[in-house]
């Protein structure tokens, strides 16, 4: 039986044309990105957006990738970028979302979690970026520097100002 | 020993065991010795449980997005054409890849010959599902690259549109 493969294999895969491994690729990160964006976006019908950009960039650029970063974290930074330029256009008023953001089902979550999942909406963007990097990806500091394309050291304020202001939303 | 404030600062990373064992072992030590740290850990172990709870890609979303992306790299062909019969036959294919937009095979007993239009070096031959629509999902329409119906035209929508304008005429 073959083993399974290792996303640095796929992606090598994807470089010389492969489509089986770019679907594989594609079902093993759709979900990571697609909750990256919405984490920023807020809007499931953007964050589809993001992810369609996102893994036609992977197909196009799969030789670009040279291993200096895991391939996740070489993924989630095209989709920051694909994301973050989908938000300059947002407000520049080029378009609008057509549904309102929907809502978690309370009877479906936690108290908790819908007060959390509520208070981590009121934050900017950059600041629920870090947030679900940090707590959902469970990325360490580099990482989630490498993604974000800013210091360490700016991941540490922007994870110290979010936790502030939820404090202040929570408490 | 750690300052509060160098702890407070890397307690996320502490509370997802993302840290460096020397960091960490000194976190500790200090939340031994430190009420108002360990009620700030209790606050980011509340936050961390509280994140997430988006709900992720759907199969229909994987599968919806998927068919987009394989049009707009020009895996899958957004026109295709038969002529022919199961036995031998020829198919045309129209992409949206700007160096070989049309691709041609000749079908004989049931396998693909390609013509026209050269896979990359290396790559395998392409499986039913990628080279066209599967049964179970058959294409979109190209308005579906909208991505709600309704919504107003954007830059990114009025590329995809012109990149799948053809498929307009005749769609497999």
């Amino acid at each position: 039986m073959r083993g399974v493969k290792t996303d640095e294999a796929l992606l090598r895969a994807v470089a010389r044309g492969d489509r089986v491994a770019f679907r594989e690729l594609y079902e093993r990160h759709a979900d990571r990105v697609f909750r990256f964006a919405l984490s920023f976006l807020r809007a499931p019908h953007l964050a589809e957006e993001v992810l369609q950009e996102t893994m036609v960039a992977v197909w196009k650029n799969a030789d670009r990738f040279k291993g200096a970063s895991k391939v996740t974290t070489w993924i989630l930074g095209i989709a920051k970028n694909q994301g973050h330029a989908l938000l300059r256009r947002e407000v520049r008023g080029a378009r609008t979302p057509d549904d309102p953001v929907s809502e978690p089902d309370p009877a479906e979550t936690t108290e908790l979690c819908v007060r959390v999942e509520d208070a981590v909406a009121t934050l900017p963007a950059h600041l629920r970026e870090v947030l679900h990097l940090v707590f959902y990806e469970e990325m360490t500091l580099g990482e989630a520097a490498a993604v974000l394309g800013i210091p360490e050291g700016t991941v540490k304020s922007r994870m110290f100002h979010a936790r502030k202001a939820l404090a202040k939303v929570l408490t | 020993m750690m300052t509060c404030e160098a702890v407070l600062e890397l307690l996320p990373w502490y509370a997802t065991g993302k840290l460096g064992a020397e960091d960490a072992a000194a976190i500790a030590e200090h939340l031994r010795g430190c009420d108002a740290c360990r009620l700030e850990l209790a606050a980011v172990l509340r936050l961390r449980h509280g994140v997430s709870g988006d709900e992720g890609a759907t199969e229909p979303v994987r599968e919806r997005v998927w068919r987009r992306v394989t049009v707009q790299a020009g895996i899958r062909d957004i026109a295709q054409i038969d002529v022919g019969s199961l036995a031998i036959g020829l198919r045309l294919g129209l992409n949206a890849r700007r160096s070989t937009p049309v691709r041609a095979s000749l079908r004989v007993m049931g396998r693909q010959v390609r013509i026209v239009g050269a896979k990359r070096q290396g790559a395998p031959d392409e499986p039913e599902e990628a080279s066209g629509p599967s049964r179970l999902h058959p294409p979109e329409p190209p308005q579906t690259f909208c991505a709600r119906q309704g919504s107003r035209r954007t830059p990114f929508a009025e590329r995809s549109r012109i990149a799948a304008g053809t498929s307009r005429t005749r769609t497999r």
